[in-house]
């Protein structure tokens, strides 16, 4: 018995076609290294688990049991929509069985632009540094995705033409920018008089910002909105005020100042200051969030402080 | 002028007072029409064993601040850490049997800010008992001669707002873990 299982975990372990895996079908698929399992029901029946990690992931459900046996020292690992679990299930001593939802994830975070580890100094240093284990530059998009081709590190951006056309990354005129990762469209700022030019400032509130009837309420961006919507910049109509979470996407928080806390690459025109979120502070009906560009911190300010402001637009 | 009845003044009085015990903390929190929620309860799962999945991330979060149990995080104390020190607190943990926790980084940090409230700027029903002291992320500061040196953190107990703290700063932790 122990003989048998062993070799059909094996089998399924490390195969590079699809093998029958007990009675009703539980098949490696080698495109995917973690899906084991392949989700149908009666998936797991019957099994014995004695590898230190096994994964099964499943993008709608896993049915587990009768009969399954997770023996000491070993990890099973089940990530669905719904795992069900029928039957004697039997984790031994020292043994687990991890049953956790996989979501279809709908908010992608950039990761922070950070490259360089620190210690108790300041200077920048190589990874990984003494006492100072796991930290941000160790992890992330930084560090697995980092391609400065488009955008800095982690980042992945795409220039916009005005008519909303994809432009090479060495094209010297665009528009808007194309969050790879986020999915989020924003306004390039410009320095040409217009309605999008960088200096341009706004008390808070108008078109688009959350909670009319709350606090103080000014309507000094509705002619960014309205005039971006109306010349279809980029090719559409659904511009808006960025949310606080939106906003800080976009901080590379490895920026030395007076440079602002943003791809200049790609965010041409991005004075160093504080920019208007769509949200208003709980704290203080007078306030409301904003990002600053010249480090990156995030918090409420009073609405009457005129600030800057980057449309976004989200969707397809 | 503005009177009351015995009657009255007692059922305000009542009111008042299931008002003060079912809020337990001093938090303020603004209506949906006021503020939209940024981390509603239905984003996250409560997996039981101490974790908490917030499902429109995808990230893995500990329910309670590390040095806190118990299901409602009201066992235990919070405890606090110099950064380098809550870096090698999170290495070495191994909250329901995962080895691979990890400090969050400060946009995953404040992934978990909840705008509407304050006093905390936390959902309460997701993770309960926030402690007084703010929060570290992984993330350091460049170096600026304003505050070095200097990492990044949040203060969940007041307003969510971001600071720099120098790195010898004693501040909670909450791990977060990348599910595969």
């Amino acid at each position: 018995m122990k003989n048998a299982i062993s070799t059909k975990w094996k089998k399924c372990r490390r195969g590079s076609l699809p093998v029958l895996w007990g009675l009703l079908g539980c098949w490696a698929v080698p495109a995917v290294a973690t899906e084991i399992c392949s989700g149908a029901p009666g998936d797991l029946e019957g099994e014995t688990y004695s590898a230190a990690q096994t994964t099964c992931t499943s993008s709608s459900r896993i049915d587990a049991g009768p009969n399954v046996i997770v023996v000491s020292g070993a990890r099973l690992s089940l990530y669905a929509p719904v795992v069900t679990l029928t039957g004697t299930v039997r984790v031994q001593d020292r043994a687990l069985l991890n049953i956790a939802p996989r979501y279809t994830v709908s908010v992608a975070l950039n990761d922070t632009g950070i490259t360089a580890c620190r210690g108790a100094g300041a200077d920048a240093l190589p990874c990984p540094v003494t006492d100072f284990p796991g930290q941000d530059a160790e992890s992330g998009r930084d560090r697995t995705s980092n391609n400065n081709a488009d955008g800095h590190a982690g980042f992945s951006f795409t220039k916009l033409a005005d008519n909303g056309n994809p432009l090479p990354a060495t094209e010297a005129s665009w528009s808007c920018v194309r969050d790879n990762v986020t999915g989020l469209i924003w306004e390039v700022k410009t320095s040409d008089g217009s309605i999008h030019d960088k200096s341009n400032t706004y008390r808070w509130g108008g078109k688009t910002a959350q909670g009319s009837g709350y606090g103080d309420y000014f309507t000094d961006w509705n002619a960014l909105v309205d005039g971006s919507d109306a010349e279809q910049l980029c090719g559409f109509s659904d511009w808006r005020l960025p949310t606080r979470l939106e906003l800080q996407s976009l901080v590379s928080y490895n920026r030395l100042p007076p440079a602002p806390a943003i791809d200049g690459n790609y965010f041409p025109n991005t004075i160093n200051t504080h920019f208007w979120t769509s949200q208003p502070g709980a704290a203080d009906p007078s306030m409301a969030w904003e990002v600053d560009f010249g480090m990156g911190f995030f918090g409420a300010i009073p609405r009457n402080v005129p600030l800057l402001v980057r449309l976004v637009r989200s969707g397809p | 002028m503005f009177k009351l009845n015995s009657l009255e003044s007692q059922s305000l009085l009542l009111v008042a007072m299931l008002a003060m015990a079912s809020v337990g903390e001093a938090q303020t929190c603004r209506s949906d029409s006021e503020i939209s929620p940024t981390t509603p309860t239905s984003d996250f799962r409560d997996n039981g064993d101490g974790t908490v999945t917030h499902k429109t991330t995808g990230l893995m979060w500990t329910k309670c601040a590390l040095g806190q149990t118990g299901a409602d995080c009201s066992g235990g104390s919070a405890a606090t850490y110099a950064w380098g020190e809550a870096l090698q607190a999170a290495a070495a943990s191994r909250v329901a049997g995962y080895a691979d926790w990890r400090v969050p980084n400060i946009k995953e940090l404040a992934t978990l800010i909840e705008q509407q409230c304050f006093d905390p700027a936390v959902n309460l029903a997701v993770f309960p008992g926030v402690p007084a002291s703010d929060f570290w992320s992984s993330s350091p500061t460049t170096d600026f001669t304003v505050n070095t040196p200097a990492s990044w953190g949040v203060n969940f107990a007041e307003f969510g707002y971001s600071f720099n703290y120098d790195r010898d700063n004693l501040l909670s932790l909450r791990l977060v873990r990348s599910v595969p």
